[in-house]
């Protein structure tokens, strides 16, 4: 089926995603819950494009291409709301995302602070209590850091297939925990660092690495 | 993505761990590996690895790696300079081949090391020394693979790849414990099941697969060949055969409906203790499905008559149409990185590249022309036979890469005595282990982070390795040490570097005509690969690799296993691998792997735990005609009765103790898996739980 | 939703589970208090689950957190409760004479006092319950506290309509007339015909659903009836009347459902918050089977539908279809993004239509009546009659059926009798918590799909809340935001953190940055992923339009 997306004309299989589609011509969308090895999620609400007569932007990555479509990712209200939902986020944690992980990343290009300047002070309230689990040899826990993106829980259902880690609590105090909550070893892991690997904030993390920058 | 600031360098590799061929993104800080995850266009893996390829890393920084070359003086090992090594390696060649002839030397290669390495070696061999003693670990693995394949449909490769798993909507799989063994490979799998595919396993153990799968047929150790003949007899007689696909690619089909005839499921249950009625359902489920792949590890191979039942195995595929389609591929689940290419590429004492014999002239001439010395048409000493001639005082000399055959091979204890006569053993390896105890020289080599080559995979893919780190100290790479023993030899390898090693591969093996680096690429391309570049990612569609272009269906029957269970030993050990670590585990047991899993146990059955009065985490005696060893008991319904499992992970256990001289009819692959034990439990002392070898 | 573990319940129960995590985790806690990790263990065993799973789900509902003493105090929450003295008084009162706080268990394991949202009883709030008694209304405390708590009182019901469609008893009638001369494809064209609207709130032409699970593909592919009963709305008990009143019904209306779109199976999930619902359509569907009017054959029509009654466990975002069909797996109940909708996989990954409780109940009337005269009970307007429910404020509470089109005015005056004590109406909430919030001088608003949205309402589900004279906006702000914050899935980003910054923003008396406020409003509609986040901005907007000096933002 043809598509325009910022105006650049795509043909694209029946079910590609927007997201996908827009992918597919080189540009850029945000994503914080998305992982190319999962299935889309649609929770971030981050990857928000503009499709000309829809009610107002959509989730580009659970949104499929429709003949004709025509898609704006530089859509101004789009952008706009992407850049709030992304500031929220950054004011759920207690300290500013490094430098390295996605989150910082997608927020610096989205042209905001995440260095815990005046965009955290705006939305000053509750922030995830720190907690850290560092029992696996190779695996790290930083609860405060998880944003309840899910890909960990994705990566460990729908890529290893181990069914160790799952999603915890509701609302604002929503993490993820391995096996009954007492680490790792003491679930049905298997160690494959699949979640490590696509988390986009280092709450799930190398604690080699997390070794190595404390010694910086 | 931006690049990491926490790393100083990411170099793009492939995994040298197990035979999957894991493309992985290496991140460097400070020179040495910190970390790696997985290549997000790796074709086999996409995007996902395990904790052997992600995590264990730590050994390439282990305080314990050799890192300068050793040589043996009055008794024991002292450092030395690479020339002094190297002089000395080149001076004993020189000595024994001008005193025995050259086949008084013999040589291993690794099939952890690159093709490069392989071919490197196996010219050294033939060419600089003069002798076809070459060999590589496939000897122990899946060599009966290599033979059953080339019999029954051309080529000693898998007749498809990684890909058909997800395509396929029954996978058989037969003696390979995947989620272990090869976890990307088997997580997809696992998948698969979920999406809705049909998982058989057939296995005395039950694995993470059979939990997800349609059926699971536990049968007895050594029976496989009754199993998939018994298949096959329901195949025919509930007309499951494509009858189109055998009348006009296939050949053989009377005499192998003649010999099943008698293998009525009753009968197979009686031989296999696999109840009828599952064997006819897996039977109907594999025959009726649309699309099909069958998977089969070491389970299938280390037996006694192992290729035959590969050749079995093509059988079911044969006669059923599934293969050279999507969807239908024969997946041999390769054990280590690198054994499908180092035999691939000649490490072999009877082939050269690609599975050309020695004594084709026509292909001898080729290298004689290409290397400028004349090469012998007998062939050379398989690992086995170099054993027994080491023993018997004819072979004088081993130069052993990058395999512990002191703890990987079986009869360890003669092994031990094997090396122990030999004149002159070089040892050239990224750690000492058993087997360089009796080494004369120790040569410190480049571990797989630390190199550039190519591995193929079990999927016949040839992927790039590029050095992620440097090796530590003044190790050097395999090829470069190759290259400076030639040049003393006399005869100096034109190399510049790996990659015209595989421009030489190239020139000499028309399969591997069109490979380059370039084209290789991040994608890696399955052999045959045409002069224009065009790789073959399914082989098999039009026709097969045999004279004629028709499969073979192999009419063979079955054969009792080499060792049985009797009053003495009444039980039936097979052997493995477990997740978390890898054969015998010079690499994972330096790293947190180790945390994960300290020490083996050995597997039993309730039943059987009860009927010799052993308790769960009991010390136990594992006693077979062999030799004996001893380790902590794990009570599982898992695994069937009458049987025993452990892994050959740790060397204070030394499982291998056990194991006798039975092996595969056709290639001498050992019989790991069945093995007739009687089990004890030993009077508690302290330390119980861990293993303890006992060194006859 | 996670096709894999749904996959992996199937393969343990072959699509026929006896249980699911939650009715495990359920009993542990009515056992001894408390999910334990033995108890997540056995769950998992017992459905085959993977264990960090059922963590997962036991770490969510409000029944399976809120530990339980030997005597279990409930206190509703929900906004008529809070209307009935404009404030949480009677939580505070609960937590001083219970001696305990909200959601613990005193040390002796004695009593423990937990948070639900809502009893149902808002025509008599504010409730408790105190074990199986549900108190209400002044005095109700002061009797739980000195150990005898008596039972209130049940609503009122009537029916404004000559003919009820709803306030009936249900005699089958529909069923009968169906089976008897209508094929399924005829029925399925009377209820497009009648332009059905959903009655839970979203609106949308419940045909239209059952078109696309009928056009799915035939047998062996099965389909399923999924009844949303959570009728969590604070402030309606209408679905709560029709489940324990007259599930008869209800009954009727799944298994046309089920005729006109060939699934043979069908469950109705109900809410713990109701616990007589369960009981009341169990003994319903025991009477029908009996009569054959359910089970195999049903009149000897040669169609069969079983149905089989699920009672969820304290979340109010459950009431969303993807969350229901999730906790009715016995999983978390949060949201997933459509597509792919129910139709296409619902439960088990199959063909569902899910439909809210009242919506079925209108089924039975258009199969023995015809789309036509559906239509003509509500001339001019939406077709078909409503039920409403009036909270405690009203001089007569209850719950009522009236056309679609009538005005406020005269459901509120004409039925409700307008305030009781002489207290006049300062604004309603409509629809529940997610609907807007009009102004008494608005009442001559049509009660109707577009004449309340122009308004900034919606009609939602019916509740509707009066509050008088007394309330304060920015007291009602904060107890709507503090009940959307506790109750959001946490599933998308805008709705999980939003409504907490909301709640903060309100949550004391400072002055509210009135653009900071609607920027997150904004964000929350425009982004968040299901009604949740997207609606509870709504009477928040309200307050901002009607009462900006009330709520700070001035």
């Amino acid at each position: 089926m043809r598509l325009t997306v910022d105006g650049v004309a795509l043909e694209v299989p029946p079910g590609t995603t927007v997201l996908e589609a827009a992918r597919s011509a080189g540009l850029w969308v945000p994503t914080l819950c998305f992982d190319d090895r999962l299935a889309p999620f649609g929770a971030c609400r981050v990857c928000l494009v503009g499709v000309e007569g829809a009610r107002g932007p959509v989730a580009s990555c659970t949104t499929h291409c429709r003949e004709g479509m025509v898609v704006h990712t530089q859509d101004a209200l789009a952008g706009r709301i992407a850049r709030n939902v992304v500031e929220l986020v950054l004011s759920e944690l207690p300290a500013p995302p490094a430098a390295h992980t996605e989150l910082a990343q997608v927020a610096a290009r989205l042209g905001l602070d995440a260095t815990g300047g005046p965009a955290a002070q705006r939305w000053a309230g509750a922030v995830h209590e720190q907690s850290h689990d560092h029992r696996h040899p190779y695996l790290a826990f930083q609860h405060e850091l998880c944003i309840s993106c899910g890909r960990c829980v994705r990566a460990c259902d729908e890529v290893q297939g181990a069914f160790a880690l799952t999603a915890t609590g509701r609302g604002f105090h929503a993490n993820v925990t391995a096996g009954l909550g007492h680490g790792f070893a003491e679930s049905s892991c298997v160690s494959c660092g699949a979640c490590a690997d696509t988390c986009p904030t280092d709450a799930i993390t190398e604690r080699f690495l997390v070794e190595l920058e404390e010694t910086r | 993505m931006t690049r990491d600031p926490r790393f100083d360098v990411t170099t793009t590799t492939t995994c040298g761990y197990c035979g999957v061929g894991c493309r992985l993104e290496a991140h460097q800080h400070g020179g040495h590996i910190v970390s790696i995850s997985p290549a997000l266009d790796g074709p086999a893996n996409r995007g996902h690895t395990c904790l052997k390829g992600r995590f264990a890393h730590q050994f390439t920084r282990s305080r314990d790696r050799l890192t300068a070359p050793f040589v043996r003086e009055h008794g024991t090992l002292r450092l030395a300079s690479w020339d002094e090594a190297l002089d000395r390696v080149a001076s004993e060649f020189q000595r024994i081949k001008a005193e025995h002839g050259p086949d008084a030397i013999a040589g291993l290669a690794s099939a952890r090391g690159t093709n490069e390495d392989a071919w490197a070696m196996q010219r050294v061999m033939r060419a600089a020394i003069g002798t076809h003693n070459i060999d590589n670990c496939s000897r122990v693995c899946h060599s009966p693979t290599s033979f059953g394949l080339r019999k029954s449909v051309g080529l000693s490769g898998c007749s498809g790849s990684f890909d058909d798993i997800e395509h396929a909507d029954v996978l058989l799989i037969v003696g390979s414990n995947a989620t272990a063994a090869h976890p990307v490979a088997g997580a997809r799998m696992k998948q698969a099941a979920l999406a809705g595919a049909k998982i058989i396993t057939v296995d005395p153990r039950r694995n993470d697969l059979s939990d997800v799968g349609a059926l699971h047929c536990g049968l007895r150790p050594g029976t496989n060949a009754a199993f998939l003949n018994g298949l096959t007899h329901v195949l025919i007689r509930d007309g499951l055969v494509d009858r189109e696909f055998v009348r006009s690619r296939v050949e053989g089909f009377e005499g192998l409906a003649d010999l099943v005839a008698y293998l009525t499921p009753d009968v197979t249950e009686e031989l296999t203790g696999v109840p009828a009625a599952d064997v006819v359902r897996a039977a109907h489920i594999y025959g009726e499905a649309r699309t099909g792949s069958i998977a089969w590890g070491l389970g299938v191979t280390e037996q006694l008559y192992g290729s035959e039942c590969v050749q079995m195995l093509c059988n079911l595929a044969l006669l059923t149409g599934k293969i050279g389609r999507a969807g239908c591929a024969l997946l041999p689940m390769r054990g280590q990185n690198n054994v499908q290419g180092v035999s691939d590429v000649g490490a072999l004492p009877d082939t050269y590249s690609t599975y050309r014999s020695v004594g084709d002239d026509a292909t001898a001439r080729l290298f004689e022309e290409r290397w400028g010395v004349p090469l012998r048409r007998e062939r050379g000493l398989k690992l086995p036979e170099m054993i027994d001639a080491a023993l018997a005082g004819k072979l004088k000399a081993m130069w052993i890469c990058g395999y512990d055959i002191g703890q990987s091979d079986p009869d360890s204890a003669k092994v031990e005595a094997a090396l122990a006569n030999l004149e002159f053993l070089v040892v050239q390896d990224i750690f000492e282990n058993l087997t360089s105890r009796e080494a004369h020289v120790l040569l410190p080599a480049a571990s797989f982070l630390e190199k550039t080559g190519t591995f193929t995979n079990a999927e016949r893919r040839i992927q790039l390795v590029q050095a992620a780190a440097a090796p530590p100290g003044s190790a050097k790479t395999d090829l470069e040490i190759f290259s400076l023993v030639s040049e003393r030899l006399g005869h100096p390898l034109p190399y510049r570097g790996p990659e015209d090693v595989m421009l030489e591969i190239g020139a000499l093996t028309p399969a591997f005509a069109g490979v380059t680096y370039e084209r290789i690429g991040r994608g890696g391309l399955q052999w045959p690969v045409a002069a224009d570049g065009t790789d073959t990612p399914m082989l098999y569609a039009e026709s097969f690799a045999l004279p004629g272009g028709k499969g073979r269906l192999a009419a063979l029957p079955f054969k009792p296993p080499g060792d049985e269970a009797s009053e003495q030993y009444p039980l039936i050990l097979v052997t493995g691998r477990r997740l978390e670590h890898y054969n015998v585990g010079t690499m994972t047991r330096r790293t947190g792997n180790l945390e994960l899993l300290s020490h083996d146990v050995l597997e039993i059955h309730p039943d059987d735990a009860a009927a010799h009065g052993i308790a769960d985490g009991a010390l136990v005696e594992v006693r077979s005609r062999n030799g004996s060893i001893q380790l902590g008991a794990h009570v599982t319904d898992r695994i069937e009765a009458g049987h025993v499992f452990t892994a050959f992970h740790f060397p204070e256990v030394r499982t291998n103790l056990l194991i006798g001289q039975s092996a595969d009819i056709n290639t001498s692959c050992p019989e790991y898996k069945v093995v007739a034990v009687a089990v004890t439990p030993v009077a508690v002392h302290a330390g119980a739980a861990r293993g303890h070898a006992v060194v006859a | 939703m996670s096709t894999n573990l749904i996959q992996l319940l199937t393969r343990f129960d072959g699509g026929r589970p006896t249980q699911t995590v939650i009715d495990v985790l359920k009993q542990a806690v009515a056992d001894h208090g408390e999910v334990t990790d033995a108890d997540r263990r056995r769950a998992a065993a017992l459905t085959g689950l993977p264990e960090a799973a059922t963590h997962g789900v036991s770490t969510y509902y409000d029944d399976l957190t809120q530990p339980r003493g030997r005597r279990h105090v409930r206190v509703c929450t929900g906004t008529a409760c809070w209307a009935a003295t404009g404030s949480d008084a009677h939580v505070g009162a609960a937590e001083a004479g219970l001696g305990v706080g909200l959601g613990c268990r005193s040390a002796d394991g004695a009593v423990s006092l937990a948070e639900t949202v809502c009893l149902g009883f808002c025509h008599a709030g504010p409730a408790f319950r105190d074990g199986d008694t549900v108190a209400a209304g002044p005095g109700a405390l002061e009797r739980i506290l000195a150990g005898a708590p008596h039972q209130a009182v049940e609503p009122e019901w009537e029916s404004t309509l000559d003919e009820p469609i709803l306030i009936r008893p249900g005699d089958c009638s529909g069923l009968r007339h169906a089976l008897a001369t209508l094929t399924p494809e005829q029925l399925l064209v009377e209820v497009r015909g009648a332009t059905l609207r959903g009655r839970g709130g979203a609106g949308f032409p419940a045909g239209q659903k059952w078109e696309f699970v009928a056009r799915n593909p035939a047998p062996p592919t099965e389909k399923f009836i999924v009844v949303n009963g959570d009728e969590g709305d604070p402030g309606s008990y209408i679905d709560k009347y029709l489940m324990e009143k007259n599930p008869a019904l209800l009954l009727e209306g799944m298994t046309l459902a089920g005729y006109a779109v060939g699934a043979a199976r069908g469950f109705v999930y109900t809410r713990s918050e109701y616990p007589r619902a369960k009981p009341a359509l169990d003994a319903a569907i025991a009477r029908a089977v009996a009569a054959g009017e359910l089970g195999d054959d049903i009149l000897g029509s040669g169609f069969s539908f079983h149905v089989e009654v699920r009672e969820g466990a304290g979340s109010y975002v459950v009431g969303e279809e993807t969350a229901l069909l999730a906790s009715l797996q016995g999983l978390r109940g949060t949201v997933s993004a459509r597509p792919p909708f129910p139709a296409e996989k619902g439960y088990r990954g199959l063909p569902t239509v899910v439909n809210n409780v009242e919506t079925l109940c209108n089924v039975p009337f258009i199969a023995r009546h015809g789309a036509a005269a559906y239509a003509a009970i509500s001339p001019g307007a939406t077709p078909g009659s409503k039920l409403i429910c009036l909270n405690e404020r009203f001089a007569r509470p209850g719950v009522y059926e009236v056309r679609f089109g009538v005005t406020l005015r005269s459901i509120c005056d004409g039925l409700g009798g307008g305030l009781r004590d002489g207290h006049t109406i300062k604004a309603l909430q409509i629809g529940g918590p997610l609907g807007g919030i009009l102004p008494g001088a608005l009442l001559d608003t049509a009660f109707d799909f577009d004449a309340l949205a122009a308004e900034g309402c919606m009609l939602g589900h019916g509740g509707i809340v009066a509050f008088d004279e007394t309330t304060d906006m920015r007291a009602l702000a904060r107890h709507l935001l503090r009940f959307g914050a506790h109750e959001s899935c946490g599933k998308c980003f805008p709705c999980r953190i939003g409504l907490t910054r909301a709640w903060e923003l309100v949550e004391g008396d400072a002055p509210v940055d009135r653009a900071q406020l609607e920027e997150l409003l904004e964000t929350l509609e425009v982004a968040s992923l299901c009604a949740h986040g997207g609606g509870m901005p709504a009477p928040i907007r309200s307050l901002i339009r009607h009462w900006p000096q009330e709520l700070g933002v001035a």
